[in-house]
Protein backbone atom coordinates (compact mmCIF):
# COMPACT_ATOMS: atom_id res chain seq x y z
CA UNK A 1 0.00 0.00 0.00
CA UNK A 2 2.45 2.74 0.54
CA UNK A 3 4.92 1.64 -2.04
CA UNK A 4 1.58 1.62 -4.12
CA UNK A 5 1.39 5.11 -2.41
CA UNK A 6 4.92 6.69 -3.61
CA UNK A 7 4.29 4.89 -7.01
CA UNK A 8 1.60 7.89 -7.42
CA UNK A 9 4.57 10.50 -7.42
CA UNK A 10 6.67 11.57 -10.88
CA UNK A 11 9.67 9.67 -11.77
CA UNK A 12 11.94 11.90 -11.42
CA UNK A 13 10.30 13.09 -8.29
CA UNK A 14 10.60 9.66 -6.40
CA UNK A 15 14.32 9.43 -7.87
CA UNK A 16 15.46 12.51 -5.53
CA UNK A 17 12.89 12.00 -2.92
CA UNK A 18 11.28 8.39 -3.21
CA UNK A 19 13.90 6.80 -0.35
CA UNK A 20 13.66 9.45 2.12
CA UNK A 21 9.72 9.79 1.45
CA UNK A 22 9.05 5.88 1.85
CA UNK A 23 11.23 6.17 4.78
CA UNK A 24 9.11 8.53 6.60
CA UNK A 25 5.79 6.63 5.84
CA UNK A 26 7.42 3.33 7.20
CA UNK A 27 8.11 5.01 10.45
CA UNK A 28 3.85 5.86 11.05
CA UNK A 29 0.31 4.20 10.54
CA UNK A 30 -1.42 5.77 7.58
CA UNK A 31 -4.82 6.78 8.53
CA UNK A 32 -7.69 7.72 6.22
CA UNK A 33 -6.34 11.78 6.06
CA UNK A 34 -2.96 10.98 5.59
CA UNK A 35 -3.24 8.41 2.55
CA UNK A 36 -5.96 12.06 1.19
CA UNK A 37 -2.85 13.87 1.86
CA UNK A 38 -0.23 12.05 -0.02
CA UNK A 39 -2.48 11.53 -3.24
CA UNK A 40 -3.15 15.39 -3.42
CA UNK A 41 0.39 15.53 -2.73
CA UNK A 42 1.50 13.34 -5.46
CA UNK A 43 -1.47 15.13 -8.21
CA UNK A 44 0.68 18.30 -6.37
CA UNK A 45 3.94 16.73 -7.95
CA UNK A 46 2.77 15.47 -10.77
CA UNK A 47 1.72 18.71 -11.95
CA UNK A 48 4.53 20.53 -11.00
CA UNK A 49 6.05 17.79 -13.20
CA UNK A 50 4.03 18.53 -15.68
CA UNK A 51 4.51 22.60 -15.74
CA UNK A 52 7.87 22.58 -15.53
CA UNK A 53 8.23 19.72 -18.46
CA UNK A 54 6.18 22.10 -20.49
CA UNK A 55 8.13 25.41 -19.36
CA UNK A 56 11.76 23.47 -20.63
CA UNK A 57 11.19 21.34 -23.33
CA UNK A 58 7.90 22.20 -25.11
CA UNK A 59 7.36 25.88 -25.04
CA UNK A 60 11.40 27.07 -26.36
CA UNK A 61 10.81 23.77 -29.15
CA UNK A 62 7.23 25.50 -30.10
CA UNK A 63 8.63 29.06 -30.01
CA UNK A 64 11.46 28.43 -32.61
CA UNK A 65 9.53 26.30 -34.39
CA UNK A 66 7.71 29.45 -35.36
CA UNK A 67 10.43 31.94 -35.18
CA UNK A 68 12.44 29.70 -38.00
CA UNK A 69 9.14 28.49 -39.79
CA UNK A 70 7.51 32.08 -40.02
CA UNK A 71 7.32 32.51 -43.42
CA UNK A 72 6.16 29.41 -44.22
CA UNK A 73 3.54 29.82 -41.77
CA UNK A 74 2.74 33.06 -42.84
CA UNK A 75 2.73 31.58 -46.74
CA UNK A 76 0.45 28.42 -45.30
CA UNK A 77 -2.23 30.67 -43.44
CA UNK A 78 -2.64 33.26 -46.28
CA UNK A 79 -2.38 29.97 -48.88
CA UNK A 80 -5.19 28.30 -46.98
CA UNK A 81 -7.32 31.07 -46.55
CA UNK A 82 -7.05 31.86 -50.43
CA UNK A 83 -7.74 28.74 -50.80
CA UNK A 84 -10.83 28.23 -48.97
CA UNK A 85 -12.18 31.56 -49.59
CA UNK A 86 -11.31 31.27 -52.88
CA UNK A 87 -13.23 27.64 -53.44
CA UNK A 88 -16.02 29.57 -51.58
CA UNK A 89 -16.27 32.62 -53.98
CA UNK A 90 -15.83 31.07 -57.20
CA UNK A 91 -18.60 28.47 -56.06
CA UNK A 92 -20.97 31.54 -55.66
CA UNK A 93 -19.67 33.32 -58.86
CA UNK A 94 -20.54 30.01 -60.91
CA UNK A 95 -24.01 29.77 -59.20
CA UNK A 96 -24.70 33.18 -59.38
CA UNK A 97 -23.96 33.26 -63.28
CA UNK A 98 -25.88 29.79 -64.30
CA UNK A 99 -28.84 30.41 -62.22
CA UNK A 100 -29.00 34.19 -62.07
CA UNK A 101 -29.27 34.98 -58.01
CA UNK A 102 -27.32 35.59 -55.61
CA UNK A 103 -26.20 32.48 -53.24
CA UNK A 104 -26.55 33.56 -49.48
CA UNK A 105 -23.14 33.39 -47.58
CA UNK A 106 -22.39 30.56 -45.77
CA UNK A 107 -22.99 30.35 -41.99
CA UNK A 108 -19.76 27.91 -40.95
CA UNK A 109 -16.27 28.50 -41.29
CA UNK A 110 -14.87 31.96 -41.94
CA UNK A 111 -17.74 33.33 -43.09
CA UNK A 112 -19.75 32.85 -40.05
CA UNK A 113 -17.56 35.47 -38.25
CA UNK A 114 -19.36 38.14 -40.59
CA UNK A 115 -22.63 36.62 -39.70
CA UNK A 116 -22.01 36.55 -36.12
CA UNK A 117 -21.03 40.32 -35.85
CA UNK A 118 -24.36 41.47 -37.80
CA UNK A 119 -26.68 38.99 -35.03
CA UNK A 120 -23.62 39.50 -31.80
CA UNK A 121 -25.76 41.19 -29.22
CA UNK A 122 -22.51 42.05 -27.39
CA UNK A 123 -20.38 43.74 -30.31
CA UNK A 124 -17.73 44.70 -27.34
CA UNK A 125 -17.27 41.01 -26.16
CA UNK A 126 -16.63 39.35 -29.64
CA UNK A 127 -14.18 36.79 -29.22
CA UNK A 128 -13.78 37.00 -33.08
CA UNK A 129 -12.52 40.37 -33.36
CA UNK A 130 -9.18 39.51 -33.12
CA UNK A 131 -9.18 37.14 -35.79
CA UNK A 132 -11.71 39.15 -37.84
CA UNK A 133 -9.87 42.73 -38.51
CA UNK A 134 -6.50 40.89 -40.61
CA UNK A 135 -9.07 38.86 -42.14
CA UNK A 136 -11.17 41.83 -43.42
CA UNK A 137 -8.05 43.72 -44.81
CA UNK A 138 -7.09 40.44 -46.41
CA UNK A 139 -10.24 39.98 -48.22
CA UNK A 140 -10.49 43.79 -48.80
CA UNK A 141 -6.86 43.19 -50.96
CA UNK A 142 -8.36 39.84 -52.03
CA UNK A 143 -11.56 41.84 -54.00
CA UNK A 144 -9.04 44.83 -55.06
CA UNK A 145 -7.15 42.81 -56.88
CA UNK A 146 -9.91 40.61 -58.38
CA UNK A 147 -12.52 44.28 -59.11
CA UNK A 148 -8.73 45.08 -60.69
CA UNK A 149 -8.81 42.20 -63.16
CA UNK A 150 -12.60 41.28 -63.71
CA UNK A 151 -14.55 43.28 -64.85
CA UNK A 152 -18.18 42.13 -65.36
CA UNK A 153 -20.74 43.24 -67.99
CA UNK A 154 -23.01 46.20 -67.30
CA UNK B 1 5.32 39.90 -3.44
CA UNK B 2 6.38 38.46 -0.57
CA UNK B 3 8.26 35.21 -2.29
CA UNK B 4 6.62 32.77 0.61
CA UNK B 5 3.12 34.01 -0.57
CA UNK B 6 4.07 32.16 -3.70
CA UNK B 7 3.53 29.29 -2.37
CA UNK B 8 -0.63 28.68 -2.07
CA UNK B 9 -1.21 26.50 0.42
CA UNK B 10 2.04 25.15 1.69
CA UNK B 11 2.81 28.46 2.79
CA UNK B 12 1.91 27.75 6.40
CA UNK B 13 3.33 24.01 6.08
CA UNK B 14 6.59 25.83 4.72
CA UNK B 15 6.44 28.20 7.50
CA UNK B 16 6.52 25.80 10.24
CA UNK B 17 8.79 23.53 7.90
CA UNK B 18 11.37 26.37 8.56
CA UNK B 19 10.61 27.60 11.94
CA UNK B 20 11.83 23.74 12.90
CA UNK B 21 15.02 23.93 10.63
CA UNK B 22 15.82 26.88 12.51
CA UNK B 23 16.38 25.05 15.17
CA UNK B 24 19.04 22.78 13.81
CA UNK B 25 19.26 20.11 10.29
CA UNK B 26 16.04 17.28 10.50
CA UNK B 27 15.52 14.77 8.70
CA UNK B 28 11.47 14.20 7.28
CA UNK B 29 9.98 12.26 10.30
CA UNK B 30 11.92 14.76 12.64
CA UNK B 31 10.49 17.74 11.35
CA UNK B 32 6.51 16.24 11.16
CA UNK B 33 7.50 15.46 15.19
CA UNK B 34 8.93 18.58 16.17
CA UNK B 35 6.41 20.31 14.16
CA UNK B 36 3.43 18.35 16.64
CA UNK B 37 5.37 19.10 19.38
CA UNK B 38 6.00 22.71 19.31
CA UNK B 39 2.87 23.89 17.22
CA UNK B 40 0.64 21.42 17.80
CA UNK B 41 -0.08 20.99 13.85
CA UNK B 42 0.18 17.44 12.68
CA UNK B 43 1.81 17.66 8.69
CA UNK B 44 0.63 15.05 6.39
CA UNK B 45 3.63 13.44 4.76
CA UNK B 46 2.07 14.71 1.53
CA UNK B 47 2.09 18.03 2.49
CA UNK B 48 5.40 17.71 4.27
CA UNK B 49 7.50 16.64 1.18
CA UNK B 50 5.11 19.13 -1.14
CA UNK B 51 6.75 21.89 1.37
CA UNK B 52 9.94 20.27 1.24
CA UNK B 53 10.15 20.14 -2.70
CA UNK B 54 9.38 23.61 -2.47
CA UNK B 55 11.86 24.98 -0.40
CA UNK B 56 14.43 23.23 -1.31
CA UNK B 57 13.72 24.77 -5.31
CA UNK B 58 13.91 27.97 -3.61
CA UNK B 59 17.40 27.51 -2.37
CA UNK B 60 16.04 28.27 1.29
CA UNK B 61 16.39 24.55 2.34
CA UNK B 62 19.65 22.19 1.32
CA UNK B 63 19.49 18.52 2.03
CA UNK B 64 22.67 16.88 4.17
CA UNK B 65 24.62 13.76 3.17
CA UNK B 66 21.77 10.78 3.61
CA UNK B 67 21.83 8.96 6.71
CA UNK B 68 20.33 5.59 5.74
CA UNK B 69 17.12 6.13 4.15
CA UNK B 70 16.73 9.01 5.95
CA UNK B 71 18.01 12.60 4.75
CA UNK B 72 18.10 15.62 6.68
CA UNK B 73 17.48 18.93 5.89
CA UNK B 74 19.01 22.33 7.37
CA UNK B 75 18.19 26.67 6.37
CA UNK B 76 20.62 27.86 3.87
CA UNK B 77 21.23 31.87 4.55
CA UNK B 78 18.99 32.82 2.29
CA UNK B 79 16.14 30.50 3.88
CA UNK B 80 17.20 32.03 7.41
CA UNK B 81 16.63 35.26 6.06
CA UNK B 82 13.30 35.09 4.28
CA UNK B 83 12.20 33.35 7.37
CA UNK B 84 13.69 36.55 9.64
CA UNK B 85 11.59 39.12 7.31
CA UNK B 86 8.56 37.10 7.30
CA UNK B 87 8.84 36.29 11.28
CA UNK B 88 9.27 40.18 11.55
CA UNK B 89 6.20 40.74 9.35
CA UNK B 90 4.01 38.87 10.96
CA UNK B 91 5.06 40.31 14.60
CA UNK B 92 4.21 43.58 13.22
CA UNK B 93 0.75 42.21 12.14
CA UNK B 94 0.26 40.76 15.47
CA UNK B 95 0.94 43.59 17.48
CA UNK B 96 -1.53 45.76 15.82
CA UNK B 97 -3.82 43.16 15.93
CA UNK B 98 -3.61 43.09 19.98
CA UNK B 99 -3.27 46.39 20.09
CA UNK B 100 -6.69 47.18 18.53
CA UNK B 101 -7.94 44.33 20.09
CA UNK B 102 -6.99 45.85 23.46
CA UNK B 103 -8.98 48.78 22.51
CA UNK B 104 -12.32 46.80 22.00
Amino acid sequence: MKRWLVRLYPRAWRQRYGEEFQAVLDQQVLTIRDVVDIVRGAGDAQRTAFAHAFRDHFMPTFLLTIRQRSRQLLLALVLVYSTGYGTARATEFLVHTTTNRYTPRSTHGIHALYTYEMYNPYPDMNPWEIAYWPLCMLESVTWMLVDSIYQPAA
Amino acid sequence: MHDLDQFGRFLEPALLILVSLAGGPKHGYAIMDDIAQVCQVRLGPGTLYGALTRLEDQGWIEALAADQRRRPYQLTDMGSRMLHQHLARVQQVTGIGFQRLGRV
